[in-house]
């Protein structure tokens, strides 16, 4: 779910449900004389029609129309972010599912637990994770030698968690700073 | 109804109606219909015509589809601003015609989550029942330490607190979502 939908949604149901009563006033008003009159429409009727299509007005207005449009779009059609990573089950009735901050601290704790790196930081985004370990010996031949134990750890760990699709692993390790 | 896909589908409906009017008015602007068009008033067109020679049943429709409308965006914001998701009391399905058995979704949650949070590996586990009272569905939110092996701790949710509160149910195949932090 995006966040922003909740409380853009709640303005244009406002927004349309206000359109909707002006009309249905407006329409009453009509039929028993009375109009305008909740807004004054016949100003509005008015400059529609003395406004031709070329007038500058119009271009302006119809280039906001086209950006917001194009934003509300954007915004709506924009792949959500993941926010959960489904996990083979024995059940059909049952969804188990991983979240990314799982997936991050189950690699941050496996990264950490083969011997030789001090720290490491985990990012989970969608079909990949990266993984930044920080060895606890100084100096570049020491890093690099823990790469090849580290993704195999963290392989073994990510294979045990039996993903429907597994993000693809990037291993980093740097050598611990002075 | 769903507040979250109405939301979503009213929203892009919105940009879709946004731009094409916008990229309409654009091209009639810039003469894209002819020269002469773009010198025209906005009214001054075959729509603007008709509407105004059959104005009365024009408006008069337009109003009887505003009100649907209102209707509509009245459930809409009820969705929004009171729809929670959960259930009602769960109707357990008896297997004779003794009398009804009416579970409350805090009492299966608090037992399942209570049975979780036993668990070794387990820190802190969540639970609702969503849907309707008569085809519920779990969603479980279980947060492991970080030590845990998630693999083994979702078989065990499975083959046992989900199992139980199946059984509990009467439901085997209650939908469940699971999730672990």
């Amino acid at each position: 779910m995006r966040v922003a939908n909740r409380p853009l949604g709640f303005i244009l149901a406002v927004a349309l449900l206000a359109g909707c009563v002006v009309l249905i006033a407006e329409v009453i008003g009509v039929a028993v004389h009375h109009s305008p009159l909740l807004v004054h429409w016949s100003t509005w009727y008015r400059w529609a029609r003395k406004t031709r299509w070329d007038a500058t007005v119009i271009r302006v207005w119809s280039a906001i129309l086209i950006v917001v449009g194009a934003l509300f779009l954007a915004l709506e059609l924009k792949p959500p972010r993941v926010t959960r990573l489904p996990m083979r089950s024995g059940d059909d009735a049952t969804d188990a599912a991983v979240t990314p901050r799982g997936l991050a601290g189950l690699l941050r704790a496996a990264a950490t637990g083969v011997d030789g790196i001090a720290s490491a930081t985990v990012k989970v985004r969608r079909g990949r994770a990266k993984v930044t370990a920080t060895s606890a010996a100084r100096g570049r031949p020491a890093a690099d030698a823990l790469t090849e134990p580290v993704t195999k750890e963290l392989r073994t760990r990510l294979d045990s968690l039996e993903l429907r699709h597994p993000p693809r692993l990037r291993v980093h390790i740097v050598p611990r700073g002075r | 109804m769903r507040a979250d896909r109405t939301n979503r589908f009213a929203l892009t409906l919105l940009g879709v109606l946004l731009l094409l009017s916008g990229a309409a008015a654009m091209a009639a602007s810039a003469g894209a219909f002819g020269a002469a068009f773009s010198r025209r008033t906005l009214f001054a067109n075959r729509v603007g015509g008709y509407v105004g020679q059959h104005g009365s049943w024009v408006w008069q429709a337009a109003a009887g589809v505003g009100l649907i409308l209102a209707l509509v965006v009245l459930r809409w914001l009820a969705a929004l601003l009171i729809g929670t998701g959960r259930a009602g009391d769960i109707i357990v399905p008896d297997g004779d015609d003794q009398g009804t058995t009416i579970l409350r979704p805090a009492a299966l949650t608090s037992a399942l989550t209570r049975e979780i949070s036993s668990y070794h590996g387990v820190e802190a586990a969540k639970g609702r029942v969503v849907g309707d009272g008569g085809n519920p569905e779990l969603v479980l939110t279980v947060t492991a330490a970080a030590s845990a092996d998630l693999n083994a701790l979702h078989q065990r949710i499975e083959a046992e607190a989900i199992a139980h509160a199946r059984q509990a149910l009467g439901l085997p195949s209650l939908p469940v979502r699971l999730d672990l932090a």
